[in-house]
């Protein structure tokens, strides 16, 4: 489980943008097979919580977050 | 014992022609119940890094384009069996839903504003008010031709929510030509066309 949440922190840290929209949909959204499935990609809540940050942080490097 | 099988997607026909996995393996149209699950051979369960993810999504995409309708699966569903006995009524209405559609993500970006916190009542009133977002109606108002479906998820600092479009397919340049064109008092920021993957049903079974 470690081992992976180091893989999680070591994809979101090197992220860009485009990446954190396609880590938000593909591990965060999208339906969930079995409880099971869920244990196979152990440590996601942290991602999602790490994840949550980034995107925050995202704006200030998306060229189209443009002030209007 | 059958190798696990790694889903991709749900549907309630299966695509026409053999596409591939994430692997490059041939995708199998298993049938569960009323639904199609759409899923690949593999050893083990995929290690978690930014190829995998890009090529699991990548996977989806091909399903989502050779398909009517799709549910995306979760990255990780590895499974020695599919099973979606219990929530076939909610899986259809999500098919349903997503039918010839696809996904717009808005990123939402801005202060909060300020609460009322002269009273408990005020509070809440001006909590609810500032979670759906009223900076985006000119916006809603502009996409009201086009979304079929929002979601809104809101959050906390500087990104207010995530809201997320179900439009027709083919229907993402118009879309995004209508956002250009607002000014808004929130910063906003597209992705898309994805596959639907905010429509899915999100319980944990």
């Amino acid at each position: 489980m470690r081992r992976r949440e180091e893989q999680a922190m070591e994809i979101l840290e090197g992220a860009d943008p485009s990446l954190l929209d396609l880590i938000d949909h593909v591990l965060n959204k999208g339906v969930l097979v079995s409880g099971e499935a869920m244990l196979g990609v152990a440590g996601v809540d942290l991602v999602y919580l790490r994840l949550e940050a980034l995107l925050c942080a995202a704006d200030r490097v998306q060229p189209r977050a443009r002030k209007k | 014992m059958s190798p696990p099988l790694n889903v991709y997607a749900l549907a309630d026909a299966p695509p026409a022609g053999v596409l591939s996995g994430a692997l490059g393996e041939p995708v199998r149209a298993l049938r569960a119940g009323p639904f199609w699950a759409l899923a690949g051979e593999v050893e083990k369960p995929p290690e978690l890094t930014a190829e995998t993810l890009r090529a699991h999504e990548a996977a989806v995409r091909r399903l989502a384009e050779a398909c009517a309708a799709v549910l995306p699966v979760r990255f990780g569903s590895v499974v020695e069996q599919v099973d979606f006995s219990g929530r076939e009524a909610e899986l259809l209405e999500a098919l349903e839903l997503v039918r010839g559609r696809e996904q717009m993500t808005l990123r939402v970006y801005g202060e909060e504003p300020p609460l009322d916190r002269r009273s408990g009542t005020a509070y809440l009133e001006s909590l609810r008010s500032s979670r759906s977002l009223p900076e985006l109606d000119p916006l809603r108002a502009a996409l009201a031709p086009l979304v079929r479906a929002e979601r809104v998820e809101a959050r906390g600092g500087p990104m207010r929510a995530s809201v997320y479009h179900l439009i027709d397919r083919g229907s993402a340049p118009g879309y995004l030509r209508a956002i250009s064109d607002l000014q808004l008092a929130v910063r906003v920021a597209p992705s898309g066309p994805w596959p639907a993957w905010s429509f899915a049903p999100e319980a944990l079974r």
